[in-house]
Protein backbone atom coordinates (compact mmCIF):
# COMPACT_ATOMS: atom_id res chain seq x y z
CA UNK A 1 0.00 0.00 0.00
CA UNK A 2 2.96 2.20 0.41
CA UNK A 3 2.96 2.29 -3.61
CA UNK A 4 -0.17 3.86 -4.28
CA UNK A 5 0.70 7.43 -3.88
CA UNK A 6 3.26 6.61 -6.38
CA UNK A 7 1.01 4.89 -8.67
CA UNK A 8 -1.48 7.94 -8.75
CA UNK A 9 0.61 10.01 -8.96
CA UNK A 10 2.23 7.70 -12.23
CA UNK A 11 -1.56 7.72 -13.84
CA UNK A 12 -2.01 11.64 -12.99
CA UNK A 13 1.28 12.56 -15.35
CA UNK A 14 0.29 9.43 -18.18
CA UNK A 15 -3.57 11.10 -17.92
CA UNK A 16 -2.18 14.57 -18.43
CA UNK A 17 0.38 12.97 -21.10
CA UNK A 18 -2.54 11.52 -23.32
CA UNK A 19 -4.87 14.77 -22.97
CA UNK A 20 -1.79 17.29 -24.10
CA UNK A 21 -0.74 14.68 -26.46
CA UNK A 22 -4.39 14.67 -28.16
CA UNK A 23 -4.29 18.37 -27.68
CA UNK A 24 -1.60 18.82 -29.96
CA UNK A 25 -2.39 16.56 -32.30
CA UNK A 26 -5.66 18.14 -33.09
CA UNK A 27 -5.71 20.34 -35.87
CA UNK A 28 -5.76 24.21 -35.37
CA UNK A 29 -9.44 25.10 -35.74
CA UNK A 30 -9.48 28.38 -38.60
CA UNK A 31 -12.34 30.90 -37.65
CA UNK A 32 -12.52 31.43 -41.70
CA UNK A 33 -13.80 28.79 -43.68
CA UNK A 34 -11.50 26.69 -45.45
CA UNK A 35 -11.10 26.08 -49.25
CA UNK A 36 -8.99 23.44 -50.27
CA UNK A 37 -9.02 24.29 -53.52
CA UNK A 38 -6.40 22.30 -55.85
CA UNK A 39 -5.24 24.79 -58.11
CA UNK A 40 -4.55 28.65 -57.58
CA UNK A 41 -6.60 31.27 -56.86
CA UNK A 42 -7.89 33.63 -60.59
CA UNK A 43 -5.23 35.84 -61.18
CA UNK A 44 -5.96 39.58 -62.17
CA UNK A 45 -4.07 42.54 -62.78
CA UNK A 46 -5.74 46.24 -61.11
CA UNK A 47 -4.20 49.51 -60.75
CA UNK A 48 -2.66 51.07 -57.70
CA UNK A 49 -1.57 54.47 -56.97
CA UNK A 50 1.80 53.31 -57.59
CA UNK A 51 1.77 50.73 -60.57
CA UNK A 52 -0.25 47.40 -61.75
CA UNK A 53 -1.02 44.94 -59.17
CA UNK A 54 -2.06 41.09 -59.48
CA UNK A 55 -2.42 38.59 -56.54
CA UNK A 56 0.49 36.71 -58.12
CA UNK A 57 2.94 39.81 -57.54
CA UNK A 58 2.83 38.38 -53.68
CA UNK A 59 3.45 34.83 -54.08
CA UNK A 60 5.35 34.08 -50.68
CA UNK A 61 3.65 36.34 -48.60
CA UNK A 62 -0.26 35.41 -47.37
CA UNK A 63 -2.68 37.61 -49.31
CA UNK A 64 -5.93 38.96 -48.17
CA UNK A 65 -8.45 40.38 -50.71
CA UNK A 66 -11.29 43.00 -49.32
CA UNK A 67 -13.78 44.46 -51.42
CA UNK A 68 -15.22 47.69 -50.50
CA UNK A 69 -15.51 51.69 -51.83
CA UNK A 70 -14.51 54.21 -49.62
CA UNK A 71 -17.81 56.03 -49.65
CA UNK A 72 -18.52 53.38 -47.04
CA UNK A 73 -18.56 54.48 -43.51
CA UNK A 74 -19.34 51.18 -41.69
CA UNK A 75 -17.97 47.65 -43.30
CA UNK A 76 -15.21 48.83 -44.66
CA UNK A 77 -13.31 51.26 -42.04
CA UNK A 78 -14.54 48.59 -39.76
CA UNK A 79 -12.99 45.58 -41.69
CA UNK A 80 -9.78 47.59 -42.50
CA UNK A 81 -9.23 48.77 -39.10
CA UNK A 82 -9.70 44.87 -37.97
CA UNK A 83 -7.41 43.66 -40.59
CA UNK A 84 -4.81 46.42 -39.55
CA UNK A 85 -5.31 45.49 -35.62
CA UNK A 86 -4.53 41.26 -37.09
CA UNK A 87 -0.61 43.04 -38.52
CA UNK A 88 -0.41 44.80 -35.02
CA UNK A 89 -0.86 41.52 -33.37
CA UNK A 90 1.25 39.30 -35.97
CA UNK A 91 4.04 42.09 -35.39
CA UNK A 92 6.93 40.99 -37.59
CA UNK A 93 5.15 38.58 -39.07
CA UNK A 94 2.90 40.91 -40.28
CA UNK A 95 5.45 41.53 -42.86
CA UNK A 96 4.39 38.70 -44.48
CA UNK A 97 1.67 39.64 -44.98
CA UNK A 98 -0.40 41.73 -48.07
CA UNK A 99 -4.01 43.53 -48.09
CA UNK A 100 -5.31 44.25 -51.43
CA UNK A 101 -8.34 46.37 -51.19
CA UNK A 102 -10.49 46.26 -54.29
CA UNK A 103 -12.60 49.09 -55.13
CA UNK A 104 -15.69 48.16 -56.32
CA UNK A 105 -16.60 51.72 -56.86
CA UNK A 106 -14.44 52.85 -59.91
CA UNK A 107 -16.22 55.92 -60.73
CA UNK A 108 -15.45 58.12 -56.90
CA UNK A 109 -12.02 55.83 -56.10
CA UNK A 110 -9.48 56.81 -57.96
CA UNK A 111 -5.62 54.53 -57.55
CA UNK A 112 -4.41 57.48 -55.70
CA UNK A 113 -7.70 58.18 -53.61
CA UNK A 114 -7.28 54.49 -52.37
CA UNK A 115 -3.68 55.13 -51.26
CA UNK A 116 -4.32 57.43 -49.26
CA UNK A 117 -7.16 55.63 -47.91
CA UNK A 118 -6.11 52.19 -47.06
CA UNK A 119 -2.77 53.78 -46.48
CA UNK A 120 -4.07 55.53 -43.52
CA UNK A 121 -5.11 52.10 -41.75
CA UNK A 122 -1.83 50.49 -41.73
CA UNK A 123 0.97 52.21 -44.55
CA UNK A 124 1.66 48.59 -46.27
CA UNK A 125 -1.69 47.91 -47.18
CA UNK A 126 -2.57 48.05 -51.23
CA UNK A 127 -5.64 49.90 -52.77
CA UNK A 128 -6.63 48.80 -56.27
CA UNK A 129 -9.07 49.41 -58.91
CA UNK A 130 -9.80 49.55 -62.36
CA UNK A 131 -12.23 50.71 -64.97
CA UNK A 132 -15.83 49.33 -64.83
CA UNK A 133 -15.68 45.69 -66.58
CA UNK A 134 -11.99 44.94 -65.21
CA UNK A 135 -13.67 45.29 -61.53
CA UNK A 136 -16.66 43.28 -62.30
CA UNK A 137 -14.92 40.48 -63.82
CA UNK A 138 -12.64 40.19 -60.90
CA UNK A 139 -15.60 40.61 -58.24
CA UNK A 140 -17.15 37.96 -60.40
CA UNK A 141 -14.80 35.09 -59.60
CA UNK A 142 -14.16 35.89 -56.19
CA UNK A 143 -17.73 35.19 -55.78
CA UNK A 144 -17.89 39.23 -54.73
CA UNK A 145 -21.18 39.97 -55.77
CA UNK A 146 -21.74 43.96 -55.55
CA UNK A 147 -24.84 46.04 -56.72
CA UNK A 148 -25.63 50.38 -57.02
CA UNK A 149 -28.70 51.20 -55.24
CA UNK A 150 -29.94 54.74 -54.88
CA UNK A 151 -29.59 56.35 -51.34
CA UNK A 152 -30.53 59.97 -50.94
CA UNK A 153 -29.86 63.00 -52.34
CA UNK A 154 -27.13 63.74 -50.06
CA UNK A 155 -25.46 60.26 -50.07
CA UNK A 156 -25.82 59.95 -53.85
CA UNK A 157 -25.43 56.21 -54.54
CA UNK A 158 -24.85 53.31 -52.74
CA UNK A 159 -22.93 49.93 -53.11
CA UNK A 160 -24.32 46.42 -51.58
CA UNK A 161 -21.39 44.35 -51.49
CA UNK A 162 -19.89 41.05 -50.17
CA UNK A 163 -18.23 41.69 -47.03
CA UNK A 164 -16.37 38.66 -46.58
CA UNK A 165 -12.70 38.77 -47.26
CA UNK A 166 -10.57 36.18 -49.36
CA UNK A 167 -7.00 34.82 -47.60
CA UNK A 168 -4.68 33.43 -50.38
CA UNK A 169 -1.67 31.03 -49.03
CA UNK A 170 1.92 31.54 -49.87
CA UNK A 171 1.38 29.20 -52.73
CA UNK A 172 -1.19 31.27 -54.34
CA UNK A 173 -3.99 29.00 -53.52
CA UNK A 174 -7.54 30.51 -52.23
CA UNK A 175 -7.30 29.05 -48.65
CA UNK A 176 -9.97 31.17 -46.35
CA UNK A 177 -12.82 33.35 -46.44
CA UNK A 178 -13.01 35.18 -43.58
CA UNK A 179 -16.71 36.43 -42.56
CA UNK A 180 -17.76 39.79 -41.65
CA UNK A 181 -17.21 41.07 -37.96
CA UNK A 182 -14.60 38.07 -36.53
CA UNK A 183 -12.61 40.61 -35.13
CA UNK A 184 -8.38 41.49 -35.10
CA UNK A 185 -7.73 38.63 -32.45
CA UNK A 186 -9.36 35.78 -34.61
CA UNK A 187 -7.96 37.33 -38.43
CA UNK A 188 -4.66 37.07 -36.59
CA UNK A 189 -4.83 33.84 -35.48
CA UNK A 190 -5.60 32.60 -38.69
CA UNK A 191 -3.28 34.23 -40.38
CA UNK A 192 -0.50 32.78 -37.94
CA UNK A 193 -1.65 29.80 -38.57
CA UNK A 194 -1.22 30.03 -42.60
CA UNK A 195 1.98 31.86 -41.87
CA UNK A 196 3.83 28.82 -40.21
CA UNK B 1 -21.73 84.31 -12.25
CA UNK B 2 -21.53 81.44 -10.14
CA UNK B 3 -24.90 80.12 -11.28
CA UNK B 4 -23.07 80.10 -14.77
CA UNK B 5 -20.26 78.50 -13.36
CA UNK B 6 -22.18 75.46 -11.74
CA UNK B 7 -23.86 75.17 -15.64
CA UNK B 8 -20.76 75.00 -17.56
CA UNK B 9 -19.11 72.60 -14.92
CA UNK B 10 -22.28 70.38 -15.17
CA UNK B 11 -21.95 70.47 -18.93
CA UNK B 12 -18.58 69.36 -18.76
CA UNK B 13 -19.04 66.42 -16.21
CA UNK B 14 -21.42 65.28 -18.47
CA UNK B 15 -19.34 66.01 -21.99
CA UNK B 16 -16.98 64.20 -20.24
CA UNK B 17 -18.54 61.03 -19.71
CA UNK B 18 -19.75 61.28 -23.35
CA UNK B 19 -22.89 60.40 -22.72
CA UNK B 20 -26.17 62.64 -21.54
CA UNK B 21 -29.62 61.93 -20.81
CA UNK B 22 -32.75 63.38 -20.98
CA UNK B 23 -36.41 62.38 -19.98
CA UNK B 24 -35.91 59.14 -19.56
CA UNK B 25 -33.35 58.78 -22.15
CA UNK B 26 -30.15 58.12 -21.63
CA UNK B 27 -27.56 58.14 -24.44
CA UNK B 28 -23.86 55.78 -23.33
CA UNK B 29 -20.54 55.06 -24.94
CA UNK B 30 -21.27 57.61 -28.36
CA UNK B 31 -17.93 56.91 -30.35
CA UNK B 32 -16.83 57.05 -33.84
CA UNK B 33 -13.26 55.87 -35.94
CA UNK B 34 -10.68 58.31 -36.88
CA UNK B 35 -11.71 59.59 -40.58
CA UNK B 36 -9.24 58.13 -42.84
CA UNK B 37 -7.45 60.17 -45.36
CA UNK B 38 -9.80 60.82 -48.04
CA UNK B 39 -12.78 59.50 -46.66
CA UNK B 40 -15.87 61.43 -47.04
CA UNK B 41 -18.34 59.65 -44.53
CA UNK B 42 -18.75 58.69 -41.07
CA UNK B 43 -20.43 56.75 -39.28
CA UNK B 44 -21.02 57.20 -35.20
CA UNK B 45 -22.14 54.73 -32.54
CA UNK B 46 -23.92 54.57 -29.33
CA UNK B 47 -26.35 52.89 -26.95
CA UNK B 48 -29.85 54.49 -26.58
CA UNK B 49 -31.25 53.28 -23.36
CA UNK B 50 -34.90 54.15 -22.63
CA UNK B 51 -34.96 54.46 -18.61
CA UNK B 52 -38.31 56.07 -18.61
CA UNK B 53 -41.76 54.05 -18.89
CA UNK B 54 -43.21 55.33 -22.27
CA UNK B 55 -42.30 54.74 -25.91
CA UNK B 56 -39.80 57.18 -27.49
CA UNK B 57 -38.07 57.41 -31.22
CA UNK B 58 -34.83 58.67 -32.30
CA UNK B 59 -35.89 60.92 -35.20
CA UNK B 60 -33.13 62.75 -36.25
CA UNK B 61 -29.07 63.61 -35.77
CA UNK B 62 -26.97 66.83 -36.52
CA UNK B 63 -23.17 67.21 -35.98
CA UNK B 64 -21.06 70.20 -36.89
CA UNK B 65 -18.65 67.84 -38.15
CA UNK B 66 -21.08 66.16 -41.03
CA UNK B 67 -22.54 67.94 -43.80
CA UNK B 68 -25.95 66.21 -43.50
CA UNK B 69 -26.53 63.40 -40.95
CA UNK B 70 -28.90 60.53 -41.63
CA UNK B 71 -30.20 57.44 -39.35
CA UNK B 72 -28.70 54.29 -40.94
CA UNK B 73 -29.42 50.54 -40.74
CA UNK B 74 -26.69 47.95 -42.57
CA UNK B 75 -28.71 45.15 -43.76
CA UNK B 76 -27.15 41.43 -44.78
CA UNK B 77 -28.24 38.90 -47.22
CA UNK B 78 -28.20 35.40 -47.23
CA UNK B 79 -24.65 35.43 -48.62
CA UNK B 80 -22.72 37.85 -46.56
CA UNK B 81 -23.78 40.36 -48.83
CA UNK B 82 -23.91 43.64 -46.68
CA UNK B 83 -25.17 47.14 -47.67
CA UNK B 84 -27.11 50.17 -45.91
CA UNK B 85 -30.16 52.09 -46.49
CA UNK B 86 -31.79 54.76 -44.09
CA UNK B 87 -33.99 53.82 -41.61
CA UNK B 88 -37.26 52.51 -42.33
CA UNK B 89 -39.88 55.55 -41.20
CA UNK B 90 -37.03 57.72 -40.57
CA UNK B 91 -37.17 57.32 -36.85
CA UNK B 92 -35.62 54.29 -34.20
CA UNK B 93 -37.74 53.05 -31.97
CA UNK B 94 -36.67 53.19 -28.66
CA UNK B 95 -39.15 51.05 -26.07
CA UNK B 96 -39.47 51.55 -22.60
CA UNK B 97 -37.07 49.55 -20.85
CA UNK B 98 -34.91 48.74 -23.28
CA UNK B 99 -31.64 49.34 -25.10
CA UNK B 100 -30.73 50.08 -28.79
CA UNK B 101 -27.61 49.64 -29.78
CA UNK B 102 -25.55 51.25 -32.55
CA UNK B 103 -22.90 49.13 -33.56
CA UNK B 104 -21.01 48.30 -36.92
CA UNK B 105 -22.62 45.84 -38.93
CA UNK B 106 -25.85 47.14 -37.50
CA UNK B 107 -27.39 51.03 -36.47
CA UNK B 108 -25.10 53.63 -37.91
CA UNK B 109 -25.44 57.68 -37.29
CA UNK B 110 -24.48 58.70 -40.74
CA UNK B 111 -22.30 61.19 -41.31
CA UNK B 112 -22.08 62.27 -45.20
CA UNK B 113 -19.74 65.25 -46.10
CA UNK B 114 -17.55 65.37 -42.89
CA UNK B 115 -16.40 68.95 -42.51
CA UNK B 116 -13.09 68.04 -40.54
CA UNK B 117 -10.73 65.43 -39.96
CA UNK B 118 -12.06 63.21 -37.32
CA UNK B 119 -8.44 62.78 -34.98
CA UNK B 120 -7.99 60.14 -32.37
CA UNK B 121 -8.56 61.05 -29.23
CA UNK B 122 -11.20 64.18 -29.90
CA UNK B 123 -14.01 64.54 -29.55
CA UNK B 124 -17.29 66.18 -32.08
CA UNK B 125 -20.54 67.26 -30.76
CA UNK B 126 -23.47 65.42 -31.94
CA UNK B 127 -27.04 66.08 -31.42
CA UNK B 128 -29.68 63.48 -31.31
CA UNK B 129 -33.26 64.43 -31.66
CA UNK B 130 -36.11 62.06 -29.79
CA UNK B 131 -39.64 62.80 -30.23
CA UNK B 132 -40.48 62.73 -26.63
CA UNK B 133 -37.32 63.42 -24.91
CA UNK B 134 -36.17 66.14 -27.11
CA UNK B 135 -32.56 67.41 -28.09
CA UNK B 136 -29.75 65.21 -26.45
CA UNK B 137 -25.77 66.85 -27.13
CA UNK B 138 -23.35 64.92 -27.02
CA UNK B 139 -20.12 64.36 -27.89
CA UNK B 140 -18.72 61.50 -29.73
CA UNK B 141 -15.57 60.31 -29.17
CA UNK B 142 -12.81 59.32 -31.67
CA UNK B 143 -10.85 56.03 -30.87
CA UNK B 144 -8.08 55.00 -32.15
CA UNK B 145 -7.87 51.90 -34.33
CA UNK C 1 7.22 1.25 -14.24
CA UNK C 2 4.95 -1.36 -13.22
CA UNK C 3 3.39 -4.00 -15.45
CA UNK C 4 -0.19 -2.75 -13.27
CA UNK C 5 1.05 0.63 -15.21
CA UNK C 6 2.22 -0.35 -18.45
CA UNK C 7 -0.99 -2.59 -19.54
CA UNK C 8 -3.81 0.65 -18.97
CA UNK C 9 -1.62 3.36 -20.61
CA UNK C 10 -1.00 1.02 -23.41
CA UNK C 11 -4.48 0.30 -23.77
CA UNK C 12 -5.34 3.94 -24.05
CA UNK C 13 -2.60 4.95 -26.57
CA UNK C 14 -3.76 1.73 -28.08
CA UNK C 15 -7.49 3.09 -28.19
CA UNK C 16 -6.43 6.98 -29.61
CA UNK C 17 -4.41 5.30 -32.08
CA UNK C 18 -7.11 2.74 -33.47
CA UNK C 19 -9.64 5.63 -33.22
CA UNK C 20 -7.75 7.69 -35.71
CA UNK C 21 -6.45 4.69 -37.81
CA UNK C 22 -10.70 4.15 -38.09
CA UNK C 23 -11.57 7.45 -38.77
CA UNK C 24 -9.10 7.86 -41.45
CA UNK C 25 -9.27 3.99 -43.14
CA UNK C 26 -13.26 3.57 -42.43
CA UNK C 27 -14.31 6.88 -43.14
CA UNK C 28 -17.09 7.26 -40.90
CA UNK C 29 -18.01 11.07 -42.25
CA UNK C 30 -17.52 11.65 -45.76
CA UNK C 31 -17.84 15.00 -47.28
CA UNK C 32 -17.65 16.70 -50.50
CA UNK C 33 -14.08 19.02 -50.96
CA UNK C 34 -14.76 22.57 -50.51
CA UNK C 35 -12.78 23.38 -54.61
CA UNK C 36 -13.44 26.82 -55.08
CA UNK C 37 -15.65 30.10 -54.80
CA UNK C 38 -18.39 30.20 -57.00
CA UNK C 39 -18.46 32.97 -58.94
CA UNK C 40 -21.15 35.77 -58.46
CA UNK C 41 -23.90 36.44 -61.18
CA UNK C 42 -26.65 38.55 -62.38
CA UNK C 43 -28.24 36.50 -64.83
CA UNK C 44 -31.77 36.62 -66.90
CA UNK C 45 -33.58 33.87 -66.62
CA UNK C 46 -36.94 32.25 -69.16
CA UNK C 47 -39.43 34.66 -68.03
CA UNK C 48 -37.14 37.81 -68.31
CA UNK C 49 -36.80 37.76 -64.32
CA UNK C 50 -33.55 38.51 -62.60
CA UNK C 51 -31.76 35.91 -61.25
CA UNK C 52 -28.56 36.46 -59.19
CA UNK C 53 -25.88 34.50 -57.48
CA UNK C 54 -27.61 35.76 -54.39
CA UNK C 55 -30.81 34.62 -55.03
CA UNK C 56 -29.58 30.63 -54.66
CA UNK C 57 -27.87 31.37 -51.07
CA UNK C 58 -29.35 28.40 -48.58
CA UNK C 59 -29.65 26.16 -51.70
CA UNK C 60 -27.77 23.25 -52.88
CA UNK C 61 -27.33 23.90 -57.19
CA UNK C 62 -26.14 22.07 -59.80
CA UNK C 63 -25.36 24.29 -62.99
CA UNK C 64 -24.48 23.02 -66.52
CA UNK C 65 -23.55 25.11 -69.78
CA UNK C 66 -25.26 24.65 -72.93
CA UNK C 67 -27.83 26.35 -75.46
CA UNK C 68 -30.56 26.09 -77.50
CA UNK C 69 -29.77 25.35 -80.70
CA UNK C 70 -26.66 22.38 -79.63
CA UNK C 71 -26.16 19.66 -81.52
CA UNK C 72 -27.12 15.62 -80.01
CA UNK C 73 -24.39 15.74 -77.37
CA UNK C 74 -25.90 19.00 -75.22
CA UNK C 75 -28.72 16.26 -74.99
CA UNK C 76 -26.91 14.40 -72.80
CA UNK C 77 -26.47 17.38 -70.12
CA UNK C 78 -30.35 17.73 -70.35
CA UNK C 79 -31.42 14.04 -69.72
CA UNK C 80 -29.48 14.36 -66.74
CA UNK C 81 -30.18 17.43 -65.29
CA UNK C 82 -33.85 16.14 -66.35
CA UNK C 83 -33.12 12.89 -64.41
CA UNK C 84 -31.72 14.88 -61.60
CA UNK C 85 -35.11 16.93 -61.43
CA UNK C 86 -37.44 13.87 -61.45
CA UNK C 87 -35.24 12.10 -58.86
CA UNK C 88 -35.03 14.45 -56.13
CA UNK C 89 -37.78 12.62 -53.88
CA UNK C 90 -35.21 10.06 -53.45
CA UNK C 91 -32.41 12.12 -51.49
CA UNK C 92 -33.25 12.96 -47.93
CA UNK C 93 -32.87 17.19 -48.49
CA UNK C 94 -34.31 17.87 -44.81
CA UNK C 95 -35.67 21.64 -45.42
CA UNK C 96 -32.68 22.47 -47.85
CA UNK C 97 -33.90 23.27 -51.71
CA UNK C 98 -31.80 22.24 -54.67
CA UNK C 99 -32.16 24.46 -57.86
CA UNK C 100 -30.93 23.35 -61.10
CA UNK C 101 -29.53 26.28 -63.37
CA UNK C 102 -28.63 25.81 -67.42
CA UNK C 103 -26.37 28.58 -68.32
CA UNK C 104 -26.55 29.54 -72.12
CA UNK C 105 -23.88 30.32 -73.55
CA UNK C 106 -24.98 31.77 -76.59
CA UNK C 107 -26.50 34.85 -75.51
CA UNK C 108 -26.82 36.56 -78.78
CA UNK C 109 -29.35 33.87 -79.81
CA UNK C 110 -30.75 32.88 -76.77
CA UNK C 111 -33.69 35.21 -75.89
CA UNK C 112 -35.40 34.89 -72.64
CA UNK C 113 -38.49 33.47 -75.21
CA UNK C 114 -36.18 31.08 -76.60
CA UNK C 115 -34.97 29.83 -73.25
CA UNK C 116 -38.96 29.49 -72.32
CA UNK C 117 -39.24 27.21 -75.11
CA UNK C 118 -36.72 25.35 -74.90
CA UNK C 119 -37.52 24.71 -71.05
CA UNK C 120 -40.55 23.26 -71.96
CA UNK C 121 -39.21 20.90 -74.84
CA UNK C 122 -36.80 19.07 -71.87
CA UNK C 123 -39.34 18.93 -69.72
CA UNK C 124 -37.94 21.29 -67.06
CA UNK C 125 -40.48 21.78 -63.81
CA UNK C 126 -40.18 25.84 -63.33
CA UNK C 127 -39.86 25.85 -60.02
CA UNK C 128 -36.33 23.78 -59.98
CA UNK C 129 -34.74 24.08 -63.25
CA UNK C 130 -34.27 27.89 -64.65
CA UNK C 131 -32.09 28.76 -67.88
CA UNK C 132 -30.42 31.90 -67.86
CA UNK C 133 -28.41 33.99 -69.84
CA UNK C 134 -26.18 37.48 -69.73
CA UNK C 135 -26.94 40.78 -70.97
CA UNK C 136 -22.85 40.56 -71.44
CA UNK C 137 -21.16 38.11 -73.46
CA UNK C 138 -17.38 39.46 -72.39
CA UNK C 139 -19.02 38.87 -68.34
CA UNK C 140 -20.46 35.88 -69.36
CA UNK C 141 -17.66 34.23 -70.48
CA UNK C 142 -15.41 35.31 -67.20
CA UNK C 143 -17.73 33.73 -65.06
CA UNK C 144 -18.86 30.51 -67.10
CA UNK C 145 -14.91 29.91 -68.03
CA UNK C 146 -12.94 31.31 -65.16
CA UNK C 147 -15.56 30.84 -62.33
CA UNK C 148 -17.12 27.57 -63.03
CA UNK C 149 -14.03 26.37 -65.02
CA UNK C 150 -16.64 25.49 -68.12
CA UNK C 151 -14.88 26.60 -71.16
CA UNK C 152 -16.54 27.08 -74.48
CA UNK C 153 -15.57 28.73 -78.03
CA UNK C 154 -18.01 29.26 -80.87
CA UNK C 155 -16.58 27.53 -84.04
CA UNK C 156 -16.82 28.81 -87.38
CA UNK C 157 -19.91 26.07 -88.67
CA UNK C 158 -22.04 28.75 -86.09
CA UNK C 159 -22.01 25.41 -83.16
CA UNK C 160 -20.20 26.24 -80.00
CA UNK C 161 -17.16 24.16 -78.47
CA UNK C 162 -18.48 23.40 -75.35
CA UNK C 163 -17.52 21.24 -72.36
CA UNK C 164 -19.95 18.81 -70.86
CA UNK C 165 -19.66 19.83 -66.98
CA UNK C 166 -21.98 19.65 -64.49
CA UNK C 167 -21.09 22.08 -61.02
CA UNK C 168 -22.65 21.55 -58.11
CA UNK C 169 -22.37 24.44 -55.52
CA UNK C 170 -23.72 24.57 -51.73
CA UNK C 171 -25.76 27.06 -49.61
CA UNK C 172 -22.64 29.37 -48.92
CA UNK C 173 -21.53 29.70 -52.25
CA UNK C 174 -18.43 27.12 -52.35
CA UNK C 175 -18.06 24.75 -55.65
CA UNK C 176 -18.53 21.25 -53.95
CA UNK C 177 -18.89 19.03 -57.15
CA UNK C 178 -17.03 18.83 -60.40
CA UNK C 179 -18.86 16.31 -63.26
CA UNK C 180 -17.47 16.03 -66.19
CA UNK C 181 -18.20 13.70 -69.18
CA UNK C 182 -16.12 13.91 -72.29
CA UNK C 183 -16.38 10.05 -73.36
CA UNK C 184 -18.58 8.19 -70.97
CA UNK C 185 -22.28 9.12 -70.13
CA UNK C 186 -23.03 11.57 -67.26
CA UNK C 187 -23.70 9.60 -64.28
CA UNK C 188 -26.78 11.18 -62.21
CA UNK C 189 -26.49 8.82 -59.37
CA UNK C 190 -23.44 10.15 -58.21
CA UNK C 191 -24.64 13.78 -58.40
CA UNK C 192 -28.03 12.70 -56.42
CA UNK C 193 -26.02 10.71 -53.67
CA UNK C 194 -23.58 14.08 -53.44
CA UNK C 195 -26.64 16.03 -52.66
CA UNK C 196 -27.20 13.68 -50.29
CA UNK C 197 -24.04 13.97 -48.60
CA UNK C 198 -23.68 17.82 -48.67
CA UNK C 199 -27.55 17.55 -46.90
CA UNK C 200 -26.07 15.42 -44.20
CA UNK C 201 -23.10 17.97 -43.31
CA UNK C 202 -25.64 20.54 -43.06
CA UNK C 203 -27.84 18.39 -40.84
CA UNK C 204 -25.10 17.16 -38.90
CA UNK C 205 -21.85 19.51 -38.45
CA UNK C 206 -22.80 21.13 -35.23
CA UNK C 207 -21.43 20.84 -31.75
CA UNK C 208 -19.35 18.18 -30.92
CA UNK C 209 -19.68 16.62 -34.85
CA UNK C 210 -18.40 20.07 -36.61
CA UNK C 211 -15.11 18.64 -35.22
CA UNK C 212 -15.74 15.21 -37.15
CA UNK C 213 -16.39 16.81 -40.24
CA UNK C 214 -13.58 19.61 -39.89
CA UNK C 215 -11.32 16.23 -39.31
CA UNK C 216 -13.14 14.58 -42.76
CA UNK C 217 -11.98 17.89 -44.93
CA UNK C 218 -8.74 17.25 -43.14
CA UNK C 219 -8.37 14.09 -44.24
CA UNK C 220 -9.69 14.37 -47.80
CA UNK C 221 -12.59 11.84 -46.43
CA UNK C 222 -14.44 12.41 -50.19
CA UNK C 223 -17.85 10.38 -50.66
CA UNK C 224 -16.97 8.61 -54.00
CU1 LIG D 1 -24.63 54.75 -43.61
Amino acid sequence: MKRLPIILAVTTALLAGVWFGARALRPYSFHGTIIQSPEPAPDFTLQSASGPVSPSDFRGKVTVLFFGYTFCPDVCPTTLADLAGAMRILGDEADEVQVVFVSVDPDRDTPERLAEYVGSFDPRFVGVTGNEDEVAAVAAVYGIFYEKHEGTPASGYLIDHTASAMVIDREGRLKLVLPFGIGPQDIAADLHELLK
Amino acid sequence: MRRIVVLVLLIGVVAAACGGSAGGIEVTDVWGRPSPSAATNAAFYMNITNGGDAPDQLVGASSPACSVTELHEMYMKDGGVMGMRPVQGGAVEIAPGATVEFKPGGLHVMCIGITEELKPGTTVPLTLTFEQAGDLQLEVEIRAN
Amino acid sequence: MSRKLLIPSVVVLGALLAGLAYFIIAQPVQVLPRIRLAPAFSFVDQSGTRLTSEDLRGSFTLYDFSYTSCPPPCGHLDDTMRTVQDRLGEVDLGDISVRLVTISVDPQHDTPDRLADYARRVGADPDVWTFVTSTDPKLLKTIVGSGFGAYYEPKDDGTIALDPKFVLVDGAGTIRGEYRYLLEPPDPDRILRHLGVLADEVRNAQGANAVAYEAAHLFLCYAP
